[in-house]
């Protein structure tokens, strides 16, 4: 019997025990290793209930945000799910498992991906192309902005949000959800991706610059 | 003097705080006399302000009843296979 089914019930990991780092590795990325880990101290595996708690609905925010779609977003989130109940025995705590739950979402979420087959072919215009004629503003530009006693997002706003998201182009939305929503540092984030820490920002750059065109129009101008 | 186009491309830089302070003299400097430089400026900041507050939504109730189904499917496989 492995440890997992004894702690059933047990309380809430503390810390993360550094064996999971062989699964993650066959993704033939960096690992960190999660020095904070100390198996001296280690608490005991979380339940079922708690893993699900805890971290179902962060899985499939990301992979929804990324995939664009509650079906697929749903496969993802079952599938990282299962993975972490097959491993639930090496729990041992949350150092280090944001960037493996990151990690692994975004694995399963690209792998989806590419299994449909959905990935955009055709070529991704460079919004400063379009924002720019021989250097200068090809346009006017919209200076738009939100009441300060709207600074907590609306649910109308998050729509928005959630809706320019998914228009944005795939190689830009990856790093703009990994970025600006799940806040990982560009590094984490071209670790995950495959990409070095400049082709992160550039294409981070780029997805800010599509979002904000995407939200002028539905902002109130600045008053003049 | 810097170009619209240049000063657009260090924006990100420029949020974060990475760049020389050469650099930021040169963007304060255009954004003197640039207003659409200073909108863009300003509702760059302002989008990822805004995305940052996403909340992380709960699962839809048909979603996570499902998901719970094939957890459990899965715990009760692995609980066999071990004993």
């Amino acid at each position: 019997m492995l440890g997992v089914a004894r702690s059933l019930g047990d309380g809430f990991p503390r810390t993360w025990h550094p064996r999971i780092v062989t699964d993650m590795d066959r993704q033939g990325t960096h690992i960190e290793q999660p020095g904070a880990a100390n198996p001296a101290q280690a608490g005991p595996p979380p339940t079922i209930e708690e893993v699900f708690r805890d971290h179902a609905p962060r899985i499939y925010n990301l992979a929804l945000r990324m995939l664009g779609n509650e079906a697929d977003a749903e496969d993802v989130t079952q599938e990282v799910l299962l993975q972490l109940v097959r491993k639930l025995d090496t729990f041992r705590g949350e150092s280090a498992f944001p960037t493996w739950l990151h990690r692994i979402t975004v694995n399963a979420a690209l792998a989806y991906r590419r299994k449909r087959a959905s990935r955009e072919q055709h070529h991704v215009h460079d919004p400063l192309d379009t924002l720019f004629e021989e250097g200068k503003h090809a346009a006017p530009v919209r200076n738009w902005w939100i009441q300060p006693d709207k600074a907590a997002v609306d649910k109308e706003t998050q729509r928005l949000i959630e809706q320019a998201i998914a228009g944005l182009p795939e190689i830009y939305r990856d790093v703009y959800v990994l970025a600006d929503v799940e806040g990982l540092a560009n590094s984490e984030i071209a670790d995950m991706l495959g990409l070095s820490v400049p082709a992160v920002k550039s294409r981070l750059h780029r997805a800010r610059l599509l979002m904000r065109s995407a939200l002028a129009p539905h902002f109130e101008e600045v008053p003049a | 003097m810097m170009t619209c186009r240049e000063l657009t491309e260090l924006l990100l830089e420029f949020v974060a705080g990475e760049l020389s302070q050469e650099q930021i003299q040169q963007i304060k400097d255009h954004l003197d006399d640039c207003p659409p430089c200073v909108a863009i400026l300003q509702t760059y900041r302002l989008t990822v302000q805004l995305t940052r507050q996403l909340p992380c939504h709960a699962l839809p109730p048909p979603c996570e009843q499902r998901l719970r189904a094939a957890l459990a499917e899965q715990w009760k496989q692995q609980l066999s296979g071990n004993a």
